[in-house]
């Protein structure tokens, strides 16, 4: 096998146009994506009063975890020392536009700057009291909307590092919903009362103002608070996003407040309505260019030898034609993993360089994660190369082969990503069945369930997990090799 | 475009049974997908912005790949198999072949076109409607009674057409058939990932106006049509641009491969001059007269020491297709090695023993199609060689040798020409 494989290698090496091919998939990788990286501007530009303009690319605060957040709301609030808990009495929770996430409640958070440690517990449009933390952590408590015939209390405590989230009916029976630890939550912290909501999505004026108002009365802090009510719009930084200005605050009612505002206390998520981050995906936008060679180049490692008759050579030498198929494998495998990883490494920091020059926000990328999407994706690329080399021992057919192979790898993500129009279902099947899946392995934020949005592939969100993914890619590759190694058995070469 | 050479085409495309199944294949990949997209949706009033008819034909994506095929097939097929060859030995108007297979490609394409597209059209016409798309929701009709459906259909034919010959131009002009093909489909997938990708708004249109995929289906708008980045017969208008920059770079390459012969990779030659036959004989003296050989003393492999008459015999078998056309040729005197044999000129200077020279088989009249037609010739010289080596005449025809095109012989030594003359 060893010297099969040398002699495979030889054959690849020596021809020149294959060498080449080998080159050209990351650099057409890497070209594409650096492309797409440069085309794209993010950022903010609006006249002040005396004429000046004021303008600077986009950003988005960082929560506790190190994840980009999106920290958008109004807040009435008083400074709480130590440990105390705060209690209100929720009669309604309304909007222009009621938003399944719009969300008004009770919160302590370390202080006004956006992105710093907080848990809530609140009340949502369409999804019932939650108690939430540090942007990430969600835990559902009673369902329903507030009314005045039927009101939700909500109580934070905070002991320590730890503050528990409670809900109730009457004020009397309280439930712990959750509780959640906020590392190294100073002994001063803001608490109070919230309001904010998601834009509209679906509508076509999504330039209006979309507020979310909370009624609160029975509003009660026990322990060291001082001050009086405070109202601040913790708002991103200039530019990114509307502050609010006319349109929120809160107000003094007989028996309590109203607190209305507008934004968001989420992960900011890619695609996310609000959101501004792009994910790591999108520096490897060249990836299908790069697929195609790949493809082209396997389908051509095989079927020029039918062409040339070297192949009866071949099995003339090796008469156990898999082996041969198999080594064949392994061999454009190996070096189409090598060069996409190459590649890979290169495209996301060239591409990310590109995007930040233009003012992009992207997604936080851990070494360990780098390293995974670069071997996830040259994974991808050895995939789809030993796809491309069965189709070829299969049809014996270059065109034939590389046709099946382009339409079975490419045309299903252009379906789903780049044509409008297409059935959500059928987008969602495109990319769990074909080995476009596989670029699941791109993904490195996962899927909120409280943050309701576009989990699409073009925003770097794909249904299946990275493992099962690649079991797909490799189903389709191992699937065509073995029915390629089973034809070689039968049919004259 | 000639009718015969259109025949010929016609009669090479027809005969071959994958063209009849990539066909059937075109249809039969279009209209499925066609039906499910159409079957899958569901359009609320007044949320839903999706073009009825653009997305009743959805199912051309998958379709052109096989009309792509076709095109590519349609000259890489000749390639593989050396057909080609004999297309252009036989046809040296290579510009005329080309057209042909150009018209001949669009007329098997385009009837194929006409059942997918309308098959599809019927389709969205029969399923839209009850899933929201209803004129009365301000959605055309998919029904071929109106000029914008008839632009539709129409433009999605020609789309398909067209889509043919931009593969047939790049096939022509990249010669493998499997980097073909994935050029082709690289050319026209890319493009909308890309566009896709980029959040660049002028970009964004500019890439959509010169795309060939996204500019071509622009013919098939029906909504929002003035704000399109490009009018419908604009965008086919860029998708014929597109076919006719690649057809015009395939006739490019052509002619040049052909004015430049010595270029060409060996087998396309080897396929070619193989066709020619020679006989050659090395003969004490030899002459032509009235179209024949005259040969006395023909045979030899030896000669020499001292002066020995030396000439060479030969004929070309020129096979009907290179008839009526000059062919060059050479004939030298080389070495064991290779160099060439030099003999006193005409003023006592040594002078490599070479003739150059050009012939042309003319079809005699009545001549029966296809019949080889020989071209003898002869070559007389007095030699000089020193004694006990080997020597070669080497013919080379437009610059091309066969391993037979030669005659080899020694010269004898000293000493065994002396015991000769005993």
């Amino acid at each position: 096998m060893i010297s099969l494989l040398r002699s495979e290698w030889t054959k690849f090496r020596s021809v020149r146009g294959w060498m080449i091919g080998i080159i050209l998939a990351p650099l057409v990788t890497i070209g594409f994506g650096a492309l797409t990286a440069s085309a794209n501007q993010c950022g903010y530009q609006y006249p002040l009063a005396d004429g000046q303009i004021v303008s600077g690319g986009c950003s988005a605060p960082t929560g506790p975890g190190g994840e980009l957040v999106q920290d958008q709301f109004y807040f009435a609030h008083q400074t709480l020392t130590g440990d105390g808990s705060i209690t209100v009495r929720m009669t309604g929770l309304t909007s222009s536009s009621l938003q399944f996430w719009a969300k008004s409640g009770i919160i302590i958070k370390a202080n006004t700057v956006p992105g710093s440690a907080y848990a809530a517990m609140m009340l949502t449009g369409a999804h019932g009291a939650r108690f939430e933390w540090n942007y990430v952590n969600d835990v559902a408590g009673m369902p329903g909307l507030p009314s005045a015939q039927s009101p939700r209390w909500l109580r934070l405590t905070r002991s320590g590092d730890t503050i528990k989230g409670y809900d109730s009916a009457d004020g009397a029976r309280w439930t712990e919903v959750g509780a959640g630890t906020l590392a190294g939550l100073p002994s001063s912290v803001q608490v109070g009362m919230f309001a904010a909501t998601p834009s509209a999505q679906q509508t076509v004026h999504a330039s209006e103002a979309v507020t979310a108002t909370g009624t609160f009365d029975h509003v009660a802090v026990s322990g060291d608070a001082a001050g009086s009510w405070q109202g601040t719009t913790v708002s991103p930084p200039p530019g990114m996003g509307a502050v609010g200005g006319p349109y929120t605050g809160f107000q003094r009612t007989a028996t309590g407040f109203t607190v209305t505002g507008m934004g968001d206390i989420a992960p900011d998520v890619p695609g996310n309505n609000g959101g501004v981050s792009l994910p790591i995906s999108h520096t490897l936008d060249g990836t299908f260019a790069g697929l195609i060679v790949v493809i082209v180049i396997g389908a051509i490692y095989i079927t020029a030898e039918y062409r040339r008759g070297m192949i009866r050579t071949t099995f003339a030498a090796t008469p156990a034609r898999g082996q041969v198929l198999v080594a064949k494998a392994i061999v454009i495998g190996a070096v189409t993993f090598v060069a996409a990883a190459v590649g890979c490494a290169l495209a996301i920091p060239i591409a990310s360089h590109e995007l930040r020059a233009g003012g992009n926000v992207i997604v936080p990328l851990s070494m360990l994660t780098y390293l995974r999407v670069v071997a996830g994706t040259a994974l991808v690329f050895a995939g789809a190369a030993i796809f491309g080399l069965a189709l070829g021992a299969l049809f014996r057919r270059g065109v034939a082969a590389v046709t099946t192979g382009i339409v079975v790898v490419v045309v299903p993500y252009f379906l789903a990503v780049a044509s409008p129009g297409l059935p959500t279902a059928l987008d969602d099947w495109l990319m769990r069945v074909f080995p476009a899946a596989a670029l699941a392995v791109q993904q490195t934020v996962p899927v909120y369930p409280q943050v309701p949005d576009a989990y699409e592939p073009f925003n770097g969100f794909f249904p299946l997990t990275a493992l099962a993914s690649l079991a797909v890619l490799i189903a389709w590759a191992g699937g065509a090799l073995w029915l390629a190694a089973r034809q070689l058995q039968r049919a004259d070469a | 475009v000639s009718a015969a050479i259109l025949h010929a085409e016609w009669t090479k495309a027809r005969t071959l049974a994958s063209t009849f199944w990539l066909l059937a294949g075109a249809v039969a990949a279009t209209i499925p997908l066609s039906v499910a997209v159409a079957a899958g949706q569901n359009c609320q009033p007044g949320n839903c912005s999706a073009d009825p008819a653009k997305m009743s034909l959805t199912g051309l994506y998958l379709g052109q790949t096989v009309v792509a095929v076709l095109g590519v097939l349609a000259v890489s097929g000749e390639y593989t198999a050396g057909l080609n060859i004999v297309t252009f030995a036989a046809m040296p108007l290579r510009t005329r072949v080309l057209g042909a297979k150009a018209v001949v490609l669009a007329g098997l394409v385009l009837p194929a076109a006409v059942v997918a597209v309308l098959g599809s059209l019927a389709s969205g016409d029969a399923l839209l409607p009850g899933r929201g798309f209803t004129t009365s929701h301000g959605f055309v009709s998919l029904s071929l009674d109106s000029a914008t459906m008839l632009r539709v259909a129409f433009g999605s034919m020609l789309y398909l057409a067209l889509i043919a010959l931009l593969s047939l131009g790049i096939a022509t002009a990249v010669r493998d058939a499997a980097v073909a093909i994935g050029l082709v489909l690289a050319l026209l997938f890319l493009f909308p990932i890309l566009v896709a990708f980029i959040h660049n708004a002028p970009l964004q249109r500019h890439l959509e106006q010169i795309a060939p995929m996204l500019a071509g289906m622009a013919v098939q708008e029906t909504v929002n049509v003035p704000s399109q980045p490009l009018g419908p017969w604009a965008g086919l208008g860029v998708l014929a641009l597109w076919a006719a920059g690649a057809l015009l770079l395939g006739w490019f390459v052509l002619i040049r491969r052909d004015a430049l012969p010595r270029q060409a990779p060996p087998y396309v030659l080897n396929i070619w001059f193989g066709f020619m036959r020679v006989t050659m004989m090395l003969a004490d003296h030899a002459q032509v007269a009235d179209g024949k050989l005259f040969i006395s003393g023909g045979g030899w492999s030896t000669c020499g020491p001292g002066p020995t008459p030396c000439s060479v015999a030969v004929i070309f078998h020129v096979p009907w297709q290179r008839t009526n056309e000059k062919v060059e040729f050479s004939l030298r005197l080389v070495d064991e090695d290779g160099h060439p044999v030099a003999q006193p000129g005409p003023q006592g200077r040594p002078q490599p023993v070479a003739v150059n020279g050009q012939f042309e088989a003319g079809r005699p009249p009545g001549m029966t199609p296809g019949t080889e037609i020989g071209v003898p010739m002869s070559f007389g010289s007095v030699l000089h060689l020193p004694p006990g080596q080997r020597f070669s005449w080497v013919l080379e025809v437009a610059g091309h040798a066969e391993e037979d095109w030669r005659l080899s012989f020694a010269t004898r030594s000293a000493s065994a020409s002396a015991s000769a003359a005993e």
